[in-house]
């Protein structure tokens, strides 16, 4: 009798562990979409800056829209503004937070040397920036928008003027 | 007197004779190989799968504390913690099973060594992170920012409940098993 309560226990704890294995799992997986529509975006954004360089550094000021300077298949959560003939702002959503930190394998050894680290979210200034940081963007970005301002032309002026005003003067 | 007791002179049996078999030397060293009992082997396996399971845990709870909830920090863990619980488990209780059958068993050396060796990891994660805790909560009162110490205490407790816990289980059975 006392054998078999003794073993039931252990069932007991097992099924606990069990049970916590599976609510975990689901957790995990219901993140997966978002996780997805995320590694979508900070891929795509990747091709957006190349494109945008490209376009800047060719005309000489800053395109009417991301189709003007022929970037297609753009995700909703990438969003572009026009703010000047030399000035651009885009904002990019994401649905989680990025996350530098990772406690791996050996953190139930170390737990405590990871104390309370908090990730620190550099994408989202508001200050124009010479160059569009995708690096930021992707990797130390918060939950929701996400916003750069980009002026290229901020040390340089441009050596060509915007396309109003291109019919009347041209600058070596 | 044996042939090879001068470590200075070549054994005989090495200049151009035949080597003596064990029948001609008795006493001559055999090599033997050392394996695992039937049931060694099985806490082995146990005791691997645990480590796996707690490991995983610990990871778990670490990323979740400290703000990474994200897929793509859980996957890994969540992989593994799937992979470890049943084998730990079927294999926990199973044994289990056999040492109510054969109190001998609980014993046993191969299961003593890995309980042993399981107690050390776990000690050792317990002492570490109660240290590195203590030298948190001295560097709070100190000029250098720190993190947070709700965290810190947080990811010890964490550390506790998984490990302290192996530990203590362990620990009791060990001694319950010396008492007279």
């Amino acid at each position: 009798m006392k054998n078999r309560s003794g073993i039931s226990k252990y069932y007991l704890v097992f099924f606990i562990l069990l049970a916590v294995t599976i609510g975990l799992t689901i957790y995990t997986l219901s993140g997966a979409s978002s996780a997805k529509e995320d590694a979508r975006t900070a891929q795509k954004i990747g091709d957006v800056a190349n494109n945008l360089s490209n376009f800047t550094s060719n005309h000489n000021y800053v395109p009417e829209s991301l189709a003007a300077a022929d970037i297609k298949n753009v995700p909703p959560s990438i969003k572009y503004t026009k703010i000047s003939d030399t000035k651009y702002q885009v904002c990019v959503n994401y649905r989680n937070a990025s996350t530098p930190f990772d406690g791996g394998w050996t953190s139930l050894l170390t737990g405590a040397l990871i104390a309370g680290s908090n990730p620190s979210y550099s994408a989202g200034t508001s200050t124009p920036s010479p160059f569009f940081d995708t690096f930021t963007l992707a990797y130390y970005h918060k939950k929701g928008d996400n916003c750069q301002t980009v002026e290229p032309f901020m040390y340089s002026s441009p050596t060509l003027s915007a396309p109003a005003s291109s019919d009347t003067s041209t600058s070596i | 007197m044996f042939p090879n007791d001068d470590q200075n002179e070549e054994a005989p049996y090495l200049q151009g004779h035949k080597a003596p078999t064990p029948k001609e030397d008795p006493i001559k060293p055999m090599p033997v190989v050392k394996v695992l009992s039937t049931h060694g082997l099985e806490y082995a396996m146990m005791t691997i799968s645990l480590w796996l399971t707690a490991f995983a845990l610990g990871w778990i709870f670490l990323n979740l504390i400290n703000g990474s909830r994200g897929y793509d920090n859980l996957v890994v863990p969540i992989s593994a913690l799937i992979t470890g619980v049943p084998i730990f488990g079927l294999f926990f209780i199973r044994l289990h099973l056999a040492e109510m059958r054969n109190p001998a068993l609980r014993l046993e050396a191969s299961r003593r060594r890995w309980t042993q060796l399981t107690q050390m990891v776990a000690f050792l994660a317990c002492l570490i992170n109660v240290g590195v805790f203590i030298y948190a909560v001295m560097k709070h009162f100190g000029s250098e920012p720190t993190p947070s110490l709700g965290k810190a205490a947080g990811d010890l407790a964490i550390v506790l409940v998984i490990a302290g816990g192996i530990l203590s289980y362990y620990w009791r059975e060990e001694h319950r098993q010396a008492r007279p």
